[in-house]
């Protein structure tokens, strides 16, 4: 009798052994689909080199206080890395001609530098300060430098309608404890994977920003470009548009004009 | 003004014609229909002197001037571009203080890994934030502002490759700018004055004696470093007293120059160091300054940076130093508030660690609106004894404002 007992025990004790080692299995052959959706998103803005652009990028503050900055932006994909980043400063015109290069990095800090033009200087910044803001503006260093898919973790939280467009909706937490947020709330749109609104969440887990994006405009049939970035800071009451115009892809930029010596150059 | 000095028939002889040139330039611009770009701002200077001057005729507490700068910039088809940029200072105390320059005139353009570039530009060499010591190409206008950072223009034909990280350049300076000294009426001049007819070149052609610089730089991850040669006139003139006559008259040796400098960010702090070794004029020397920046980002949950320097200044050549600066120690804290207005201010001594002698720097700089800016600086010299190189600046503390508007 105590023999037939023990070898029941054994054998129902191997059954939850196999049907839980199944489940490990299984649950790691279940694809994170937050992830597959970044990648996704990512895939889908592949190809386009390099990139030109001219911005407007109007400051709004909690008394209705206006300012506006103008600049240029060039981009430069880079196969396999951190896209770089390339941006000369128009106005005010005391900033007129200082400017800004970013190398991004997937996991590592990116690098950066500025150019003041009264002095000729060309300094190397620290680009510790991720989480500080861009040209005073709501967009901080960390949201305007490209978005790696590797800078994040990745949950999928559901599907949700904003502005007439399906969207699925991503957790994504940032690796780098550097940070400003906690975590980030990201709405893709199911037709095109474009970003559609991002929610911000800072240190204490709050909700602080809300980016919205509109203005889509298809190039060369396959690049999706916003035209107006609108953020907004629900704790301090101040906004930040950005006017995206002039886009223009395959200019034939090179590595060498993403260097520091080239900074001082006017283009 | 300064300009109209033929006498010499060096650089500032030639200033008006290339004004004249550059004028043309621009009027023939604008004729064939080219889209200029035209920029520049026009300021008022307002000084406060805290000690009256011993020297008699020199203003006591105030002086005033008021000072401009245009930039014309035309992009040409093909890529090249063509940059204008005249200086123009009116002080009405000091004639020497009234002073026109072209800071830039040249014609540049890329050509894949190769840059040219040709024509009169400023070229800035550096790391440190006490003391430019591997900053050569340019004569430094000291007639300026008094952290002496502003320089003038230098004729230059300069032609840079790029490959992988790094760039190789090499500069050909023709022509020669002679330093300009406050007049017998300016503040910040010797106690006897300089008269910079009588100066005198190692060099047998003079100022137009042409000089060679050579540089490497590269950036390898967190670490940015340059190499540079040089050689040609001293920029920093000797002040010779010329015996009978009470003044001072310059002298510019010939010598060579190796120079190195390094910068290497980790985290929120920068280290840096910039080394020169100077020879071919008497004894060699070397000099060093190599400090530390490390900055708070956000203070007190604002958008507020709080960055703090610290930096060590070493001359080989002790107190016979002709820039002071042989032991010293510099520290330095500089607040940015990241609004708006941009509104920065950065302060602190430098201090000679045998003498004890001092240069405090107050700087504040902000934006008023999209069009006027605001400076607010303060200078003090502090415990200069006889022999000390600002010695004759003791009596110079000054505050200053500066309102510029741009256009």
């Amino acid at each position: 009798m105590s023999c037939t007992w023990r070898k029941s025990i054994r054998s129902t004790g191997a059954w939850i052994l196999i049907l839980f080692s199944y489940g490990i299995v299984s649950a790691a052959r279940i694809p994170n689909k937050g992830l597959a959706v970044a990648k996704e998103a990512d895939a889908r803005d592949l190809g386009w080199k390099d990139q030109y652009a001219d911005v407007e990028m109007i400051l709004k503050n909690r008394q209705g206080e206006v300012s506006v900055r103008k600049m240029a932006a060039q981009n430069l994909e880079v196969a396999g890395g951190g896209d770089k980043l390339l941006i000369r400063f128009d106005y005010p015109k005391d900033i007129r001609h200082t400017a800004f290069l970013c190398f991004t990095h997937k996991l590592a800090p990116d690098d950066q530098w500025i150019f003041l033009p009264a002095l000729k200087r060309i300094k190397r910044i620290s680009s510790h300060n991720k989480s500080g803001p861009f040209m005073g503006s709501e967009f901080a260093y960390e949201d305007i430098t490209s978005q790696e898919v590797e800078k994040y973790t990745y949950a999928y939280q559901g599907e949700e309608w904003f502005e007439q467009a399906l969207c699925h909706v991503v957790v994504r937490t940032p690796i780098d404890p550097k940070s400003g947020y906690t975590r980030q709330l990201v709405w893709f749109d199911q037709d095109a994977y474009r970003y559609r609104k991002i929610a911000y969440y800072d240190r204490k887990g709050d909700l602080l920003k809300t980016l919205v994006y509109s203005g889509y405009e298809k190039f060369h049939d396959r690049f999706w470009r916003a035209a107006t970035m609108h953020m907004v800071n629900h704790q301090t009451g101040k906004e930040t548009v950005l006017n995206w115009t002039n886009f223009t892809f395959f200019n034939g930029y090179q590595p060498v004009d993403f260097t520091r010596g080239r900074l001082k150059s006017r283009s | 003004m300064r300009c109209t000095d033929m006498g010499r028939g060096g650089m500032d002889g030639q200033c008006w014609k290339l004004l004249l040139a550059g004028w043309f330039l621009v009027i023939g611009l604008q004729a064939s229909g080219a889209a200029l770009e035209l920029g520049g701002y026009i300021g008022l200077e307002n000084r406060v002197f805290w000690h009256p001057s011993p020297i008699d005729g020199v203003p006591d507490f105030f002086t005033g001037s008021i000072f401009g700068q245009m930039e014309v910039a035309q992009d040409m088809e093909g890529g090249g571009s063509l940059v204008f940029t005249p200086f123009l200072r009116w002080d009405p105390k000091d004639t020497e203080r009234t002073h026109g320059d072209i800071r830039v005139l040249k014609w540049e353009q890329s050509f894949g890994c190769v840059s040219l570039r040709a024509g009169m530009d400023k070229v800035f060499w550096g790391v440190t934030e006490s003391c430019h010591l591997v900053d050569v190409i340019n004569q430094t206008d000291i007639l300026e502002q008094q952290d002496y950072e502003e320089k003038l223009g230098q004729p230059m034909v300069n032609i840079s490759y790029a490959f992988g990280d790094q760039t190789i350049e090499i500069f050909w300076l023709p022509f020669f700018r002679e330093r300009r000294f406050p007049g017998s009426e300016g503040r910040f001049r010797t106690p006897f004055p300089v008269d910079t007819d009588l100066a005198t070149f190692s060099a047998s052609r003079e100022e137009k004696h042409s000089d060679l610089a050579l540089r490497w730089f590269a950036t390898a991850g967190d670490l940015d470093i340059g190499v540079s040669w040089f050689s040609g006139t001293q920029r920093e003139p000797e002040l010779r007293p010329v015996p009978g006559k009470g003044v001072l008259a310059p002298h510019y040796p010939l010598m060579q120059q190796i120079g190195l400098d390094a910068q290497w960010v980790q985290d929120s702090y920068l280290l840096k160091v910039e080394y020169l070794h100077r020879f071919d004029n008497g004894d060699p020397w070397h000099a060093a300054v190599t400090g530390v920046e490390h900055t708070l980002y956000g203070l007190w949950e604002t958008t507020a940076d709080l960055g703090m320097m610290v930096e060590y200044l070493f001359d080989s050549r002790g107190k016979s130093a002709t820039s002071t600066f042989d032991n010293d120690l510099f520290f330095g804290v500089r607040l940015a508030l990241n609004n708006t207005g941009d509104f920065t201010c950065v302060t602190g001594p430098l201090v000679d660690l045998d003498t004890r002698a001092s240069l405090f720097r107050f700087e504040m700089e902000g934006r008023l609106s999209e069009q006027w800016k605001l400076c607010v600086n303060t200078y003090v010299y502090a415990n200069h004894d006889k022999g000390e190189s600002f010695y004759s600046l003791r009596h110079d503390d000054f505050s200053e404002v500066l309102l510029k508007r741009y256009f």
